[in-house]
């Protein structure tokens, strides 16, 4: 019975192709754009992640995101460290620098500076060179992509010599860090060394980032650091959140790629259900002939099912394929990083794409169920 | 035939889809970046993780604060009295040095001159005193020659009226003439005139003696007595002044820091930089800056622990000395620049012994305290 169902199905080529396009354009849609929206808006606690030796960040209570900053007291680090369950704190310096390029041109230029004698704040990914070496004087670290984009077409190598706000700054590791919104070069240095970078002020401290006991959660100490100093703390998932729900809620991002998700959803179910219902529609007579013959309700709906099934699997698999290698073969460019297809977006567009069968063959269904054997002597 | 490709082209699709989702899955899976949990390789030394979590006070909380290693009473900061070219630097940093002990010198000569001037002034003077001590014997050889002479004269007059009255007990008789007795009347005469100059001379010879031996003041004697000692006191002052140009140790302690060589010219002022400094670093202290936020919390007796940046591990304690009466505006120890921040900190001695925490003066260290103060008790 169901091998009838299948080769109902395999026999019209145009219209199984259709149908499988249908559901893997929609799927291949909403997996790239959704892909690539969560890779956007993750970008905005890029900072956050790379610092995975942290779980605890605490700032300026007025500070919404990462990219605005008000400096705390330099005495606060001793006021967070005094807070019970603070395992340690240590300063974290981040600011924009303006950078001139090999080539004479300004880019807009990251400056994180870490804590002198630990160096935590440092991204855990060494591409070159040893990071202790920022240790030395005037010594810098920056990051694979900065690199590419300062140096133009040289390979990567250490003792590069740039120009941080007129100082001189000899790059001693290239590190890989995640991508940020504002700007691909990102330099690390010690703490002590970023103030000299740019000194502009009293106050100097951007966050103060520390980590909790172990035996208490990151989230409970951030509320008694809050309690005792008056500060914002929060832990470092809370403050990425915070940081990705600020650009969710400031731009037009979610809206424009939404939109674009919608589309996909409603292309695939125009076109699937339009397709599925022709389908049936024109095999309406071997339905008939079946019904005919003896074949009950339940059956016939089964083999429907399974036809819709088979399309879904299909069309869902290569969609997916699809959209995994737009992922595969983009990121392999320096100025994609960071965008990926998250599993969860993946089994989402399944559910969609389940969703838009269904529902074609719901639709299609119809017909079956009612189809008169009488039908198939009609001619 | 033609069934059999229908077949081959079912299977085809079906299977190309699995390989398909089969190798989508396997992408996702490839590049969904991981959520790395780094383990920190070095432990900030500001966080005595272990020692809290084995500390059954711990739940009190700390204070914390940047300490600066000192020595006793501060850095003793050694200047000149004089402005001078420096001819000698007896001490390099990290000499011990005694009380009194020669640190630098400096050009002596022109004062090694006047002492010169001085000694043969003094000595000139001595030389004159003794002069006019010889001189006495001479006086009173002339008192007693004086004498000797006054007593001719009285011995002239007594003759001289001896004969005058002889004559007058002749006279009577007018056994001698009128001339004859006026003769001896003018001679008793003179010989009265005599003897009163002789009398005169001897008290001038004695009033000459008494300049030089009288009692109780001999007026020449204790003025040259009074110039002797006035050129002893110059001589003194020359001394001084020679004594000046060496500068030595007020106190013993060890050297610190010398920033004067020989040759250089020394201002007899207040200097930015100080020529030498000195201070006793057995053993040192540690100046520790507590937040104004944070004195109502501190407790003298409340045990203390020190760390070293750049070194992990147990912090050292250490002994409090004594709290600074003043609340001071807050230096920003951490920064280059030594501006003030818009806080007040409370300045805490503490003590530790160099061979405990192996620190030199001017390096920081960071501090914790014990919160004892019933508000941490309670949280």
């Amino acid at each position: 019975m169901f091998s009838i169902a299948l080769k109902m199905l395999f026999h019209d080529r145009a219209k199984y192709l259709g149908l499988i396009l249908g559901v893997a354009f929609s799927t291949l849609l909403i997996n790239q754009q959704l892909g690539i929206f969560i890779g956007l808006i993750t970008r905005a606690g890029a900072v956050i992640v790379d610092v995975p030796e942290a779980d605890i960040w605490v700032m300026d209570p007025g500070v919404k995101n990462l990219d605005t900053i008000f400096p705390l007291r330099d005495t606060e680090i001793g006021r967070v460290r005094g807070v019970p369950g603070v395992a340690w704190a240590v300063p974290l310096y981040k600011s924009n620098v303006t950078i001139r390029t090999g080539n004479g041109e300004l880019e807009a230029s990251l400056l994180i500076g870490v804590d002198d004698s630990t160096l935590i704040g440092l991204p855990p990914e060494v591409v070159m060179g040893n990071i202790d070496d920022l240790r030395r004087p005037d010594a810098v670290a920056v990051s694979a992509d900065g690199f590419r984009k300062v140096w133009r077409n040289q390979p990567f190598s250490l003792g590069n010599i740039a120009e941080l706000n007129d100082r001189r700054a000899v790059v001693v590791a290239i590190l890989k860090d995640s991508p940020k919104f504002t700007s691909s070069i990102t330099f690390f240095t010690r703490y002590s060394q970023a103030l000299q970078y740019t000194n502009n002020g009293r106050n100097q401290m951007s966050f103060i980032i520390g980590r909790s006991a172990p035996e208490l959660s990151p989230e409970d100490v951030a509320r008694r650091i809050v309690e005792r100093t008056g500060l914002q703390a929060m832990s470092s998932r809370d403050f990425r959140w915070k940081a990705i729900m600020y650009v969710v809620q400031n731009t037009g991002i979610p809206i424009s790629i939404g939109t674009v998700v919608a589309l996909g959803i409603l292309v695939g179910i125009a076109v699937v259900g339009l397709m599925f219902n022709l389908f049936v529609l024109e095999n309406l007579k071997q339905f008939a002939v079946l019904k005919a013959i003896g074949t009950s309700n339940i059956q016939l709906l089964g083999m429907v099912f399974l036809q819709a099934c088979v399309v879904g699997f299909v069309g869902f698999s290569l969609g997916l394929f699809g959209a995994t290698m737009f992922f595969e073969t983009a990121g392999k460019s320096p100025t994609f990083q960071g965008f990926f297809l998250p599993w969860y977006v993946a089994v989402g567009s399944g559910a969609v794409a389940a969703c838009i069968i269904v529902l074609a063959a719901l639709f299609a269904m119809r017909r079956v169920l009612f189809a008169d054997p009488a039908i198939v002597f009609r001619g | 035939m033609h069934r059999y490709l229908k077949t081959i082209f079912a299977a085809v699709s079906i299977f190309g889809a699995a390989f398909m989702l089969f190798y989508a899955i396997r992408l996702i899976n490839k590049n969904t970046p991981r959520e790395k949990k780094v383990e920190v390789k070095m432990l900030p030394p500001t966080a005595p993780v272990k020692s809290r979590s084995e500390d059954p006070r711990a739940a009190a909380g700390y204070i914390g604060g940047v300490g600066l290693v000192e020595p006793v009473g501060e850095a003793t900061v050694i200047g000149s009295q004089l402005a001078g070219v420096v001819e000698k630097v007896f001490v390099v940093p990290g000499n011990s040095v005694q009380q009194g002990q020669e640190l630098l010198q400096l050009d002596t000569r022109s004062a090694l001159a006047d002492v010169g001037v001085a000694q043969a002034e003094l000595n000139a003077q001595q030389a004159k005193l003794v002069e006019l001590q010889t001189q006495i014997d001479v006086m009173r050889a002339r008192v007693d020659a004086a004498v000797s002479i006054q007593d001719q004269a009285a011995a002239a007059e007594a003759n001289a009226k001896r004969d005058l009255d002889r004559a007058s007990t002749i006279g009577v008789a007018n056994a001698l003439s009128q001339e004859e007795m006026d003769t001896r009347r003018m001679n008793w005469d003179t010989a009265k005139a005599k003897y009163r100059e002789a009398q005169a001379r001897v008290r001038e010879a004695q009033a000459n003696l008494s300049l030089l031996d009288g009692k109780p003041i001999a007026a020449s004697i204790e003025v040259q007595k009074a110039a002797v000692a006035e050129a002893v006191a110059s001589l003194a002052r020359a001394q001084t002044n020679l004594d000046l140009r060496t500068i030595r140790a007020p106190k013993p302690g060890t050297i610190l820091s010398v920033k004067i060589r020989v040759g250089e010219f020394v201002p007899a002022s207040v200097l930015a930089s100080p020529l030498i400094t000195m201070g006793q670093i057995e053993p040192l202290h540690i100046r520790v800056d507590i937040d104004e936020s944070e004195i109502p919390r501190l407790r003298p007796e409340a045990i203390a622990t020190a760390t070293l940046r750049g070194s992990s591990g147990k912090g050292v304690p250490l002994q409090y000395v004594r709290t600074e009466p003043l609340v001071i505006p807050k230096r920003n120890l951490t920064g280059t620049v030594a501006e003030r921040v818009d806080t007040r900190v409370m300045q805490v001695i503490y003590s530790v012994s160099p061979s405990v925490l192996h620190a030199t003066v001017g390096q920081q260290v960071d501090v914790y305290i014990e919160d004892k103060s019933n508000n941490a008790a309670t949280k």
